[in-house]
């Protein structure tokens, strides 16, 4: 039997289980064709990894609460200042000269995320996490909108067919057809550019897996600067995650993050268990994760 | 004939920023195997994630392959299945028993030192190495109690499992150092016994005194800093076995700070660097 | 020859504080309840029993640890 021909309705109805395949089927391909291997990144530089969960916003967060939490930064309501002993010559990342310079007078925070210097000190790490494939290079890109280029042509050639034969056979009543397939490529459209490429998504997964353990000590973390604990945390599972009234500053000053935090693995669905296992291990002995505690004795 | 040593760490959860963070310094990353056996896939993935920054071995805690009985295969296919998603560059276990007679010891416990349990561990690492793929390195393990049942001692022992099986020794250095103070042998004589080109690989750990006055003993607990009397038998190992060593240190606890864990792999690779040279200049003065 | 009998007993004795208890209290009785063989029995009476009650209490501290 021949769907062209199918009454209006039952077409719709067979249109839209059509255009579901269609979408599925394009967000599979993407997702295959994204995932690789994953690459050697440097998973100890904090703003590399603020960069891949979230972007130039994330590392400016992060990036702030590092200088503040070293004295470099000083916070004052929404307000930040550099401090007068601070330099941009004392750091080391151009992110954090960069911060360093934009506030060497009293700013609110927020005006960071829309100074364009600040973001191009931001473009390394991105450029890095696109040579690893880990965020869409131009490769990447042409390759997706290769996919919905396709995907839209199959959307668009059926329903266009179906309305040729609806109007040779003097039906006009085509609006409901057309409103389903702009509904179908739109949401193709949607679909098939995520900012992250599934590797890229594998990999901040992986990630706080791998750091599982500091999300689980967060309590336990000191301000204070003396280690980079607090900022990997941060980098990692936000800056919502930085735990105590050590960094209150932190939530005060970016209270969105904390709302993305609270559910701190949410985005990824599932961060991983310092354990990683029931440890139905006969040893296991310190705990999960901890190791054998010695071998025999 | 060495090719290249390598020094390293036991991943565990408290140490992961501190060991991505020094990997120049780092050859090698020991997992504990037992930890993923049973981890969401996402957690096995990330595993592999850890091997594409550093090479990483798999460490079985679980198998209790120095038995007179035969290891369920089930449990050697759970170790084949991490195995082929992870990809080591190898994976170890001990000459352990950990289960009886239905009940599960909860620890590596030392076999009686029998012909019956070297059968069943050359037929345990036969086995394995066929469903896993690889053989696996075997190490000794430390014993609170000298095993009931056995009628000769653990270098005796080791050697002949080493012999009839593919298996390389991973010798567990405060093991030796453990066993031998606590049940009064030499060492540096065990270490003599050994085929010394069947050693591949070295643990380095600490441990504590306990008991009562006069009944105390050595535990292996690795939650304390290698003593010098294990640096001193690595650098016996090192004047001897002629291949490339892998040597980690395991913590579980108490960690000190990451440069601490640092400092103790570069005087294990100081120390290894000794028994090389004394080894080198042997071999010109002879 | 299997050495499954004396594994097995090992294990009850190290795990078990009852078994432990009434093996130190008659051993020669208990092992050869347990299947062992005669020279397994001699062997198992001359048990060192300060590595015993270390690796029992070890055991229990580790099971404790865990939980």
């Amino acid at each position: 039997m021949n769907p062209f021909n199918l009454p209006g309705p039952q077409f719709l109805l067979l249109y839209i289980i059509f255009a579901g395949l269609v979408v599925l089927g394009l967000v599979v391909w993407r997702r295959r064709a994204e995932l690789s291997e994953a690459p050697k990144i440097d998973l100890s530089d904090p703003y590399l990894i603020a960069y891949l969960r979230g972007g130039e916003a994330e590392v400016l967060r992060v990036a702030s609460v590092s200088l503040i939490d070293r004295g470099l930064l000083l916070a004052v309501g929404t307000q930040i200042q550099r401090a007068e002993h601070a330099s941009p010559d004392s750091v080391r990342r151009p992110i954090e000269q960069a911060l360093l310079k934009k506030y060497a007078r009293s700013g609110e925070v927020s005006w960071m995320f829309e100074d364009d210097g600040l973001k191009s000190a931001c473009e390394p790490y991105g450029n890095t996490l696109k040579s690893a494939q880990l965020l869409p290079n131009e490769t990447v890109s042409e390759a997706r909108l290769t996919r919905l280029v396709i995907a839209c042509m199959v959307l668009g050639g059926v329903a266009f067919t179906k309305v040729m034969i609806a109007l040779s056979q003097g039906r006009t009543n085509v609006s409901f057809l057309i409103i389903l397939m702009i509904a179908a490529i739109v949401v193709a459209a949607k679909l098939s550019f995520p900012r992250l490429t599934e590797s890229g998504k594998a990999m901040i997964e992986d990630v706080q897996s791998l750091y599982s353990g500091l999300r689980d000590r967060a309590a336990f973390l000191t301000p204070g600067g003396a280690g980079i604990e607090p900022m990997m945390l941060a980098a990692t599972f936000g800056v919502g995650a930085l735990a105590g009234e050590g960094f209150a500053y932190a939530r005060r000053l970016f209270p969105r993050a904390k709302k993305k935090a609270n559910g701190w693995c949410s985005s990824n669905s599932g961060c991983g268990s310092a354990c990683g296992s029931s440890c139905g291990s006969s040893c296991g002995g310190g705990g999960c994760g901890g190791g054998c505690g010695g071998c025999g004795g | 004939m060495v090719d290249r040593d390598r020094f390293g760490l036991g991943w565990r959860p408290k140490l992961a920023l501190g060991i991505l963070s020094n990997l120049d310094r780092i050859d090698i990353v020991e997992v504990i195997a037992d930890d993923f056996f049973r981890a969401p896939r996402r957690e096995r993935r990330a595993l592999r994630t850890l091997a594409a920054q550093t090479p990483i071995t798999l460490h079985g805690v679980s198998l209790g392959l120095a038995s007179s009985v035969a290891v369920e295969t089930k449990r050697l296919e759970q170790m084949a299945r991490l195995c082929g998603e992870v990809e080591p560059v190898s994976w170890s276990e001990h000459l352990a028993f950990v289960r009886g007679g239905g009940i599960e010891i909860g620890h590596l416990a030392a076999p009686p030192r029998s012909s019956a349990t070297i059968d069943g561990a050359v037929a345990n690492l036969r086995r394995a190495r066929a469903i896993v793929g690889v053989a696996p390195q075997i190490e000794n393990v430390a014993t609170l109690i000298d095993p009931p049942g056995s009628d000769r001692d653990e270098a005796t022992w080791v050697s002949e499992i080493i012999r009839h099986s593919e298996s390389d020794l991973l010798l567990d250095l405060h093991n030796l150092h453990a066993n031998a103070l606590n049940f009064n042998f030499d060492p540096v004589d065990f270490i003599s016994r050994i085929p010394p080109e069947r050693i591949s690989a070295i643990h380095l750990a600490g441990g504590k005194w306990i008991g009562r006055k006069g009944a105390q003993r050595l535990l292996d607990d690795h939650l304390h800093d290698v003593p010098d009397p294990v640096y001193e038998l690595l650098e016996e190992v090192g004047a001897r076995a002629p291949q490339a060593l892998t040597v980690i240190i395991e913590r579980d606890g108490n960690f000190p700070p990451i440069e601490w864990l640092i400092d103790e792999l570069e005087r294990a690779r100081r120390a290894v660097a000794r028994g090389r040279q004394r080894a080198a200049q042997k071999a010109i003065a002879a | 020859m299997s050495d499954s009998h004396l594994e097995s007993f090992l294990a009850r004795i190290y795990v078990d504080e009852t078994t432990r208890a009434k093996f130190l209290a008659d051993p020669r009785s208990e092992a050869l309840k347990a299947g062992l063989t005669a020279e397994q029995v001699e062997d198992i009476v001359k048990i060192d029993r300060d590595g015993l009650e270390l690796l029992a209490a070890s055991l229990k501290s580790k099971k404790q640890g865990r939980r």
